[in-house]
């Protein structure tokens, strides 16, 4: 992907943006109706946002309708996994510790 | 990992630990600070010192930075010693953009099965691209790793 998740996600505007579509669907008009923010500018963020897979958009009539792209978010999935996996080896390997013959578990993913 | 184009699905992750359930509670909640790896995951990062549960519901979890300001990270909503401990996670941001964690802790044959289920992590993206302004080192971490699996 052309421009990473996290950095797309680090700019405040775009941050409020994909959590308002988190929200639901909604237009460039709607968002700029909710933001400080032209609807100019909102495109432009959606761009950012689109290239970087995390929001989609469907052409309903003549209305164009973002929302967040669900299936394109793994980037921000291998972050939380990431997060869960450091801290879990560490709690097992630190109650292996305390415990004598304590066995070798492994962390299984589950989802 | 299945991709879903309407839900999300929460992220679930389990690890057996060779202890009694009522000392794997204990471990993840009241001794948090002594294997949470506040380096790479706290909002202080390497000036994190420490970190705590509040053990009740309606408390807090929280870390320590060195200049003795604290951070939270969520607050409890359940809490069964011995059996499971739920709470909202927004370290660093506005209790507002909480996602949540639950943990559960099953007895089986060789001791306690701990599983951990984060739902909401999409929103978590806010947070981690929060960290992220703060986080450079950690970051390319998180990158590399990302990169080298893809």
């Amino acid at each position: 992907m052309a421009v990473s998740q996290l950095e797309a996600l680090a700019v405040d505007t775009r941050r409020t943006i994909f959590g308002l579509l988190c929200k639901g669907p909604r237009s460039v008009r709607d968002i700029a109706d909710d933001l400080p923010v032209s609807r100019p500018a909102v495109s432009q963020h959606l761009r950012v946002l689109l290239d970087a897979q995390l929001v989609r958009v469907e052409r309903i009539g003549n209305r164009r309708l973002y929302s967040i792209d669900t299936g394109g978010l793994g980037e921000l999935r291998a972050w939380i996994d990431d997060m869960w996996d450091a801290a879990l080896t560490r709690y097992s390997e630190l109650a292996r510790a305390e415990t004598e013959g304590g066995t070798n578990d492994q962390i299984d993913d589950h989802a | 990992m299945t991709k879903s184009m309407t839900t999300l699905e929460p992220l679930v992750k389990a690890v057996t630990v060779p202890l009694g359930s009522e000392q794997a509670f204990d471990l993840f909640t009241t001794r948090i600070g002594e294997w949470w790896p506040l380096a790479t995951h706290s909002v202080a990062l390497d000036r994190a010192v420490s970190a705590h549960v509040e053990t009740y519901v309606g408390g807090r979890l929280y870390e320590i930075a060195e200049d003795g300001t604290e951070h939270e990270w969520g607050r409890i909503t359940e809490y069964v010693a011995g059996t499971s401990i739920a709470f909202s996670w927004y370290p660093g941001l506005d209790e507002g953009e909480s996602t949540h964690v639950s943990v559960r802790f099953n007895a089986v044959a060789d001791g306690t099965e701990v599983t951990v289920t984060h739902i909401g992590w999409e929103a978590r993206g806010n947070q981690a691209a929060a960290m992220r302004t703060q986080y450079d080192t950690g970051w390319d971490y998180v990158l590399g790793k990302y990169t080298d699996a893809s």
